[in-house]
């Protein structure tokens, strides 16, 4: 009876943590849509395809935001080898690749309209893309493994493709400005108006809410999975 | 004159939110199926 009331307990925590975190999720993804749309003017030199910068910035900081739980699920998992790091690291490096994807997509996109190609072999564009290969074979490895040895191939393999972030996030200042397309845009305080800043940000809040309400889905899959 | 973008703006977010929303759809999916058991 204890047992049947402490599952029913953990079963009403997880349907409150499910509603809040789509919620937040859901609002803040809509007050971001509104943002970009209704409030900030057209840029003036790209016109409306600029309007992918607010969500493709969003997409790139929660990828991040994924690959930094990665980073912690699979130091904690190496120390202590606990099941739950493993499952964390490996929601966190699913919905990162998901997030990794949507930028690397996105940013071609807009390249292809901004700057007339798809992609350049450029640092900032390579070291993204050699961070999506990395989460590719992270989402691999855990998918096709050997269950035996998986748990420390799988935490080696996130804590490798996480240090990779700050490689990708300062790739940026490898060559001069004038040396490569991708812009060094909020380093250099480059948004000329304050409702650019705002909608980055909500599209950046948006981006990271939705992505960590996701790891919380996933993970609750996971244990569902566990106890099967 | 502002440039006419917004064929790639629309394509730009179809692919972002077409990723987005699929892998939330099979969330939901797999979620629910592993509850009803």
């Amino acid at each position: 009876m204890e047992k049947f009331k402490e599952t029913l307990r953990k079963g009403a925590l997880a349907a409150w943590v499910d509603g809040l975190g789509f919620a937040v999720a859901f609002s803040a993804v809509l007050f971001a849509l509104y943002m970009v749309f209704m409030v900030v003017p057209n840029e003036r030199v790209m016109g409306p395809v600029q309007r992918i910068f607010y969500f493709h910035v969003g997409a790139a900081v929660a990828c991040y935001c994924s690959f930094g739980v990665v980073l912690l699920g699979g130091i904690y998992y190496l120390a202590t080898r606990s099941a739950i790091a493993h499952l964390v690291g490996r929601a966190a490096g699913e919905v990162g690749f998901i997030f990794c994807s949507i930028t690397l997509v996105s940013g071609m996109i807009w390249g292809h309209s901004a700057w007339n190609t798809w992609f350049r072999w450029e640092p900032r564009l390579v070291t993204f893309l050699l961070l999506w290969v990395i989460f590719l074979g992270f989402n691999l490895l855990n998918e096709f493994g050997d269950e035996e040895r998986l748990g420390v191939q799988s935490a080696v393999l996130g804590i490798l493709g996480a240090i990779t972030v700050p490689l990708v996030v300062y790739s940026i200042q490898f060559l001069p400005q004038s040396a490569q397309l991708h812009p060094q845009v909020v380093g250099n305080r480059g948004l000329k108006d304050a409702s650019f800043e705002a909608a980055l940000a909500a599209g950046t809040f948006a981006m990271v809410a939705l992505q960590f309400f996701l790891v919380w889905l996933r993970v609750r899959i996971g244990l569902l999975e566990k106890e099967r | 004159t502002v440039p006419d973008t917004f064929p790639s703006l629309f394509w730009g977010y179809a692919v972002i939110w077409c990723l987005l929303g699929a892998y939330i759809v099979s969330l939901g999916f797999r979620l629910r199926r592993l509850e009803r058991k």
